[in-house]
């Protein structure tokens, strides 16, 4: 990829984070200066670099929010909420175009036409505003309404700053015309107009009646020429007129120090590729291995009387190797340790949107800013959670009719925690919505007979909950657009389940809900036996497997179409790991079996292998792209050989 | 003559002066589909520019008058 554009997509998101930041922020604080500096400088910038890419959508788009935010800087233009939400799409949706550009290389094929609905949007609110710029206004009296339209109507090369200005209401005689007044002219007559709109009076009478002879229009202007001047044009209808000298706040035109404006400054860090942090990652974790190894060799060498000594020397530098194999390792995880801050930050604006898009009111806190977890970790969290804040949204969330009858505040509040807890870390997402009726649950359940009513009524409504989670249930009795269909919290568990973490919920029925994911801080080592079949070597937990056995070819007994063998006056049914693989193979019936037994909920299984390695610590490294929903594997490592071994996960191959 | 109909499309020409209101304000009436070309339009009287105002007409033509095209048209093409 060429070298300023893989810049630009560096750069490019942490600008839109800047400012939807300050957007939002600029919601609460709409006359803090600073915040529309930082949004403008941003989206400048952004502007600037999308220019030199062939983006026209981008760049279209860009251009009408940075002209938006130069009208709200200018003062021409007062914040209010319609205009930063549209400001928040604007950068959403360039945001969505980045990661466009990174994945597919390209803008998707509607980005001109979602390019032409906002900046038409944007536009839209630099053009007709009803609203204040009361503070930059002085006028003598009266409602003002009209001349905040007409200084909305400036051109942008329009005389800024401090310079006076003149406002004319004219509304004409109705019976003008017969006079042989043309009020159009006389207005035309205007010096150094800088805006001008013509109107219809509130009380001209329906079309139906439309008199061609009556004169029903309003006529308003604004000068750049001194009172006396603008006097003088409408000297003849000075009963018809209302003449009104502005003075403007002086406005600030430092177009300049945009251009300084760039990603901030000189901070101490280096930008490294994660691939080159991954690789020293796997080394590390190879040295882990062999310095394993060595501790074999110090037994072996200390069995022999005669070179006492020398293990004795052996053993203390293995305690040094080992410390400092120990150091290295959790520095190089730690290099991986990145903080949750971006992923945080982009949250509040996507809240936004849907919110928007739903017609609700939300508001997002966010804690956590601090915590640090591991990149791969924090790649995968950003699906989950999104879809976790969008059914708090879009089904926590009541509509704010019900919230007033209730008596909540009509602004929905989310809050979303993060915070460290030992070697994990933990994310609350928590709503003040409706919560989760477990009697509601229950009827679900039994509706789509997810199980019978007796195991049903058996369960504790903090169990129902968790029915939530199970494949296919949904409880939305209408699929909006925005949450889909099939998407549900059961993708949430698989999704950070691969991550290695867990889901959990709690709710209150009419209070909220909450619920909580508990993350592995880092990748840890993962100690896996190895085990052949069908020529190739695959890995397994050993936290999976109970013990290792090896079965005589007269143990086994059938028992209809499968196999059992009897393991402690237990019996175990005994599984072939090529058959649960699907690899084909000559079949090895009547020979002794090596098996792992592996516990499956209460029952044990026997799964047969062809043979068994040796134990190691490995990187676990989840399966990603469209390996990552292959069943029955948890990851992959690297041997020392430079082959990949998959890590099986032996329970979900049995279930 | 100013104000004239082509195919469905109302021409205003040259200087439209206070009587040309009546005779455009038949032509909006009669046709509801009916768009306005102000291309060759240099001045507009303000009872003509109060029936497009009120009837709202489609606008066509980038008028060739300044004053026109970048002060009168603005209030006609706001919505």
């Amino acid at each position: 990829m060429d070298e300023l554009l893989e810049q630009f997509l560096i750069e490019g998101p942490e600008l839109v984070q800047q400012a939807g930041e300050a957007l939002l922020a600029l919601e609460r604080r709409p006359d803090d200066s600073f915040l529309i500096d930082s949004a403008f400088r941003a989206v400048h910038t952004l502007k600037g670099s999308a220019g030199l890419f062939d983006y026209p959508p981008m760049g279209l788009l860009l251009h009408a929010a940075e002209d938006l935010l130069g009208a709200f800087r200018a003062g021409r233009r007062a914040v209010d909420r319609d205009a930063v939400d549209d400001l928040v799409s604007a950068m959403g949706q360039t945001d969505r175009w980045l990661a466009a550009i990174a994945s597919a290389g390209t803008l998707p094929d509607d980005a001109g036409s979602a390019a032409e609905r906002l900046v038409a949007m944007l536009r839209g609110r630099l053009d007709h505003r009803a609203t204040q710029v009361t503070s930059a206004v002085n006028a003598a009296s009266g409602d003002e309404a009209w001349i905040q339209k007409l200084l909305a109507m400036r051109p942008d090369d329009a005389p800024l700053g401090g310079q006076p200005m003149v406002a004319v209401r004219y509304v004409p005689d109705p019976a003008c015309y017969f006079n042989g007044d043309d009020p159009v002219e006389i207005a035309g007559r205007a010096p150094s107009l800088i805006a001008l709109h013509v109107g219809l009076r509130a009380d001209r009478p329906a079309l139906a009646n439309y008199d061609p002879f009556t004169c029903y229009l309003v006529i308003e202007l604004l000068s750049g020429a001194p009172l006396d001047e603008v006097k003088a044009a409408f000297r003849f209808v000075p009963d018809q007129t209302q003449i009104l000298q502005l003075t403007m706040a002086a406005e600030r035109t430092d177009e300049g120090q945009a251009k300084q404006a760039g990603p901030a400054g000189a901070s101490r860090t280096l930008r490294v590729e994660v691939s080159r942090i991954d690789v020293l990652v796997g080394i590390v974790g190879e040295l882990v291995v062999v310095k394993n190894c060595l501790a074999e060799l110090v037994a072996q060498v200390a069995a022999r009387p005669e070179s006492r000594a020398t293990a004795e020397a052996l053993a203390s530098r293995h305690v040094a190797i080992d410390r400092l194999v120990g150091m290295l390792h959790r520095a190089v995880v730690g290099v991986r340790l990145v903080p949750v801050t971006p992923l945080l930050r982009r949250l509040p604006r996507l809240v936004r949107e849907m919110a928007v898009h739903l017609g609700k009111d939300v508001d997002l806190t966010v804690e956590g800013d601090e915590v640090e977890i591991d990149k791969s970790v924090l790649d995968g969290l950003f699906e989950p959670l999104t879809h976790l804040l969008r059914n708090a949204v879009d089904h926590g969330v009541e509509p704010a009719e019900q919230r007033r009858l209730v008596g909540k505040p009509l602004r929905a509040s989310l809050r979303l925690a993060v915070r460290q807890s030992g070697d994990h870390v933990v994310i609350a997402v928590e709503d003040d919505g409706r919560g989760i009726d477990p009697a509601m649950i229950r009827q679900v359940a039994a509706d789509r007979s997810v199980m019978t009513s007796e195991a049903l009524g058996a369960l504790r409504d903090d169990e129902v909950l968790d029915l939530i989670f199970m494949p296919g249930f949904s409880t939305a009795h209408e699929v909006t657009e925005l949450s889909g269909r099939g998407v549900g919290m059961d993708a949430v568990r698989t999704m950070i389940g691969r991550l290695g973490g867990k889901v959990s919920l709690t709710s209150k029925p009419g209070l909220g809900t909450t619920v909580r994911l508990t993350l592995p801080l880092n990748l840890v080592l993962t100690k896996v036996l190895m085990v052949s079949c069908a020529g190739e070597t695959y890995g397994v937990p050993m936290d999976m497997v109970v013990e290792t056995v090896r079965v005589a070819a007269d143990q086994l007994l059938s028992v209809r179409a499968g196999r059992v063998f009897v393991l402690r006056d237990q019996v175990v049914p005994l599984l072939h790991l090529d058959d649960l693989l699907h690899i084909p193979r000559a079949r090895t019936d009547g020979k002794d079996q090596n098996a792992l037994v592996i516990r499956a909920g209460r029952d044990l299984i026997g799964i047969s292998v062809d043979a068994f390695g040796g134990h190691m610590d490995v990187l676990l490294r989840p399966m990603t792209g469209l390996l990552s929903s292959m069943p029955g594997v948890l990851g992959t490592t690297i041997l020392g050989n430079g082959q990949v071994m998959m890590v099986l996960d032996l329970a979900d191959l049995v279930g | 003559m100013t104000v004239r109909l082509v195919n469905d499309v109302i021409h205003l020409e040259g200087a439209c002066q206070v009587e040309e209101a009546e005779a455009l304000l038949v032509l909006v009436q009669a046709g509801a589909q009916r768009s306005v070309d102000l291309t060759e339009c240099r001045q507009l009287h303000g009872a003509v520019l109060q029936v497009l105002l009120a009837f709202r007409p489609p606008i066509r033509g980038q008028c060739k008058d300044p004053f026109i095209r970048d002060r009168i048209l603005p209030s006609l093409l706001a919505s």
